[in-house]
């Protein structure tokens, strides 16, 4: 293949978002070493900024993409498609509300630095690429970069010792999983002589020779995928990992994150083996049970909230896994579990990190604030506080008319739609479950006196966070056509596109 | 001439709650006058269906239809309307949400605001309830009014209000889920077969007379059946019940025990019966034993209750297997009188938490053994606790006579193939009927037994001594509801009139005939054939 510069220049212009974020974080990193301690502060602004900027670019995309087929760029290694576009404004809104969380946060950990914003942004480049990788060896180099960013994010609270230690349990297991995705791939390659999905699709088929070592492949992937979308029984390092972690960082990783495994899931079952379907159908339908069982039963026994929103986070995994299943149905019932995914990653991005922005505004100097009893009369102190933290648990437990609730609609629709008839009544009990202890945060806040009298302090940052998060979770609930309509863009999955 | 009506009713209170946010905290009688004020205006406008309504129709009146668009992805359509069973069902919800409201003014000390807002919500929760008719939304309503009714029992509730107010909720959610993939499955197979996905009730009905979709409906019923039994309650699942009625506040026993609970049974009127005919036909030899087990089984419960508030709570189980008898016996006797009797027992144990409520704002305990000759001493109260009394044990003249007797006229038309059989016996026909009947002499037994501890004897608990009458207030909010058992003792015409064509309707898309088991008839002389010289023109 020659090298065309005039080919490499156009295919760049989809991936501006990713070149920006990592201008962005280069000339944070730069900044940072030239600004006083003292004026540390304002690296945060310049990273919001950064990001924003980001936004339109993505939207561009959305706009060339319009009434034109998906295609590829990059030697077909880069998909340009309405999937990586929905999932693209998923990690941004991820990013944009982390970032505006951690201002305060880092403030009080004394942990203020360029460095974490930079990474924070790195990231989210990492993410986007994976959403577009359309080849085993883009997919695992996408992936690396951003669980690096992210082991060092976690740990990044240096004095802290639960954060070291869920840096360390991080790192381990994560290693430990992209070990078994590089393991399953060479298989895979092995089998196939393909890295490229669209090529795989066609060689991974049964009956095809060589399958069986294709499926090995397939089952590693599926569970180095696992560990990545946190679900049983691939979640040990989940909780101590969440907990350990700055909760700003926690808040990313249980969403921009989890998202981003998600779409690559969806990417390598759906575009690399629709072929071995009823290979890993059973595989994940068995991990979308366990996950949002043992979640559920796991989150009633824990008192920290930080805990408690990690195993709900595995439950919620669960939930989603339901939708892979079904995407990789044919037809129509592919479409809506596709969907159903992409919807239910952006609402719980929302309510998430909302309820995570709740903890940390709980965060004083001299108070922790991830304990359940730290809620303990929120509603006689901060009204609008508890109420907006009222809109996330109840969103997260899948009550009308908030977002969480057509998230779970669709997703239930999906396996009902995909006859899998047990795994919805199995998934409508749990989330029944997961009410329980959502609304022992409830009881904390309006039925208990408040600990103390100590006014909450709250910074513009994280209550314009908490705003737009409340705010999304109500209106997604009430009227969510638009956005519905919006994240029918996921539709356009490339399939078995050639390489260019 | 109602354009617009339904959505006006139903958004009244929750615009009054909105205005009570920018009340001060303060200022407690304020936001009690005004909330009064909201639920009086939404009572008056809502009047107006009643007294204006249309008996000639069978079907949805098209003077109150309101439909738009919401989420044309999914389908789901706003869509409000009444027919002759839910207008009865939102006159009921608007009177006792203003009489729950008066009922609070001196009850409630603490945190007034706020309960005054989950209140108002609380009924634009309900209200939605029985005015969608997409069923995306009648879900959606369905959940809201779940909310509310948590704070109100677990911020103003008794001494176990945590575990009753969880409880509540966690029951009553698990129901709706299920019910929620019912709704699913009835969504895609309507769209699969017709290509159009839509909630829309009207459409989605006519899948009951798909034979087809018989196989899948069996399914649908337990689904249904779980959400809806749930909220009824109907035995085995009344667990949560009494817990949540007798911890509840006096005006969320109202509402839980006069409009919630009759969200249950106005399910199965509505969906159940109609959309899934050939399944409601073939388990209502379930339904019914499950109705006359809990009537039985209720009443004996109650009957040993040491708490008032438990007693009347176990006393709904009982009244409510009455209505569900009557639902299933699928004839227009039956459902005429089943219908009825949700609106009387709204009617009449709405009144009894009042009673209670009443005496135990003066005493705040509700032991009936704390109690004794009250009618001496509050002499007003205890007419107006004999006349519901009477009511809720059936007595001639008052509302709840009529009820009974209507739904055992349509149990004693049950024929006799609806049975169930077991190791080669089979109960049924009327022997559904005959346990109805037992239930109301239980029923006349713990009322009256409860009254005789309460108001007769001596006054020999010095504390009784200082109990005050009713005051205006009170009498203001009970006679209301005693002149509405009066009125449809005395003169049920207007109400069986509306109730007329919308059951005659339902019976006929269960199953047809005046029994609603023709299918089941058993073979008789067959039918005169056509050329026949006997037919007779």
């Amino acid at each position: 293949m020659e090298f065309d510069a005039a080919k490499y220049l156009q295919d760049s212009q989809f991936i501006i978002a990713e070149l920006l974020l990592c201008f962005f974080a280069f000339i944070i990193l730069i900044v940072s070493a030239i600004l006083p301690k003292e004026a540390r502060r304002s690296i945060a602004w310049l990273s919001l900024f950064g990001t924003t900027c980001v936004v339109p670019s993505v939207a561009w995309i959305a706009w060339q993409l319009k009434g034109d087929a998906a295609r590829p760029v990059f030697f077909g290694d880069v998909a340009v498609d309405g999937l990586a576009f929905f999932f693209k404004l998923i990690f941004l809104v991820g990013a944009l509300l982390t970032i505006l969380i951690s201002i305060r946060y880092m403030d009080i950990e004394r942990a203020q630095a360029g460095e974490y914003y930079a990474l924070i942004m790195i990231a989210t480049a990492s993410m986007m690429f994976m959403a577009t990788a359309l080849s085993l060896l883009m997919i695992f180099i996408a992936l690396e970069t951003m669980a690096l960013s992210i082991y060092i994010l976690v740990g990044f609270l240096k004095e802290n010792r639960k954060s070291n230690e869920a840096a360390l349990k991080y790192f381990v297991l994560g290693g430990f999983s992209t070990a078994i995705f590089l393991y399953g791939s060479s298989l895979v390659y092995g089998a196939t002589g393909s890295i490229q999905l669209s090529e795989i699709a066609v060689r991974a088929v049964p009956g095809a020779p060589g399958v069986e070592i294709a499926v090995l492949g397939l089952i590693l992937i599926t569970v180095a995928l696992g560990f990545k979308v946190a679900a049983v029984p691939f979640h040990m390092y989940i909780p101590d990992a969440y907990e350990g972690a700055p909760t700003a960082i926690t808040a990313f990783i249980s969403t921009a994150s989890k998202a981003a495994a998600f779409v690559v899931a969806l990417r390598v079952l759906l575009a690399g083996f629709p072929g071995l379907h009823e290979y890993w159908a059973p595989l994940v339908a068995l991990m979308a049970a366990a996950s949002m069982t043992l979640g559920n039963v796991a989150a009633i026994l824990q008192d920290n909230m930080k805990r408690m929103l990690a195993y709900s986070s595995i439950a919620h995994a669960g939930y989603t896994l339901m939708g892979v299943l079904v995407a990789g149905m044919p037809g129509a019932t592919g479409q809506f579990g596709l969907k159903a995914v992409a919807v239910y990653m952006m609402v719980y991005t929302f309510m998430n990190i909302g309820a995570f922005a709740m903890v940390i505004m709980l965060r004083r100097e001299n108070l922790v604030g991830d304990q359940v009893a730290d809620f303990s009369g929120l509603a006689r102190r901060s009204p609008l506080a508890a109420f907006a933290m009222l809109l996330f648990l109840l969103s997260l437990a899948g009550i009308p008319p908030l977002a969480g609730f057509m998230g779970k609609w669709y997703l239930f629709g999906a396996a009902i739609k995909g006859h899998y008839a047990w795994l919805a009544v199995l998934a409508v009990v749990n989330s029944a479950i997961s009410l329980y202890y959502y609304l022992r945060v409830v009881v904390c806040m309006y039925l208990r006196e408040p600990l103390t009298d100590e006014p909450y302090n709250t910074s513009p940052a994280l209550t314009a966070a908490l705003a737009i998060a409340a705010g999304m979770t109500l209106l997604i609930g009430i009227m969510p056509e638009r956005f519905l309509r919006l994240a029918s863009f996921s539709y356009t999955l490339m399939m078995a596109a050639a390489p260019g | 001439m109602f354009q617009g009506l339904l959505s006006l009713i139903c958004y009244v209170p929750l615009a009054g709650a909105l205005l009570i946010l920018f009340f001060p905290k303060d200022s407690k009688k304020g936001i009690a006058y005004f909330a009064t004020a909201v639920a009086a205006i939404d009572f008056a406008i809502s009047l107006p269906l009643f007294l204006q309504w249309d008996t000639s129709l069978a079907g949805f009146d098209q003077r109150t239809f309101e439909r738009f668009d919401w989420i044309p992805s999914i389908g789901a359509q706003y869509v409000f309307g009444l027919d002759g069973i839910s207008v009865l069902f939102v006159m009921l919800t608007t009177l006792l949400g203003l009489i729950s409201v008066l009922s609070s003014w001196s009850a409630i000390t603490e945190r007034v605001k706020e309960y005054y807002i989950f209140l108002l919500v609380l009924q634009t929760g309900m209200l939605g309830v029985f005015m969608s008719l997409d069923f995306f939304l009648f879900y959606v309503f369905w959940e809201v009014m779940l909310v509310p009714m948590y704070f109100l029992i677990g911020i103003w509730g008794g001494a176990n209000k945590l575990y009753a107010a969880i409880k509540f909720f966690l029951y009553t959610l698990f129901g709706s889920v299920l019910m929620l993939l019912g709704i699913l499955a009835v969504y895609f197979y309507y769209g699969a077969q017709t290509g159009v996905y839509t909630f829309d009730y009207t459409q989605l009905v006519t899948l009951g007379a798909d034979p087809e979709f018989f196989e899948l409906s069996k399914w649908i019923f337990w689904a249904f059946f779980i959400g809806f039994a749930i909220k009824v309650p109907m035995f085995p699942f009344h667990t949560w019940l009494p817990d949540a009625h007798t911890e509840a506040p006096t005006a969320g026993s109202v509402i839980l025990a006069g409009v919630l609970l009759k969200m249950g049974t106005y399910g199965f009127v509505r969906f159940n019966l109609p959309m899934l005919p050939e399944a409601s036909r073939l388990y209502a030899p379930y339904m019914l034993a499950l109705a006359v087990v809990g009537i039985i089984y209720g009443a004996l419960v109650a009957m040993v209750q040491r708490d008032w508030k438990k007693l009347v709570a176990y006393s709904s189980v009982s009244h409510l297997g009455f209505c569900m008898l009557g639902v299933f016996a699928l004839n227009v006797n039956g459902l005429n009188g089943g219908i009825l009797q949700m609106i009387n027992h709204g009617l009449s144990t709405g009144a009894l938490f009042l009673i209670v409520g009443i005496v135990y704002e003066r005493r705040h305990t509700r032991m009936i053994s704390e109690y004794g000759g009250l009618s001496k001493q509050m002499p007003v109260f205890a007419a107006i606790f004999m006349i519901i009394t009477m009511s809720s044990i059936g007595l001639p003249a008052l509302n709840g006579f009529i009820g009974e007797f209507t739904i055992l006229a349509g149990a004693f038309q049950i024929p006799s193939t609806v049975a169930l059989s077991f190791m080669g016996w089979s109960v049924g026909g009327k022997f559904w009927a005959v346990c109805g009947v037992s239930g109301i002499v239980l029923g006349a037994a713990y009322m009256l037994w409860l009254y005789q501890r309460t108001m007769f004897g001596g006054l020999d608990n010095p504390e009784n001594l200082k109990m005050t009458d009713c005051n205006t207030r009170e009498v203001i909010y009970l006679v209301p509801l005693v002149a509405c058992c009066f009125w449809i003792g005395l003169y049920p015409k207007p109400f069986f009139r509306i109730l007329e064509k919308p059951v005659a309707r339902l019976v006929e898309q269960v199953g047809g005939g005046r029994t609603g088991y023709a299918h089941l008839a058993a073979p008789g002389p067959a039918p005169a054939p056509a050329n026949d010289p006997r037919a007779v023109e």
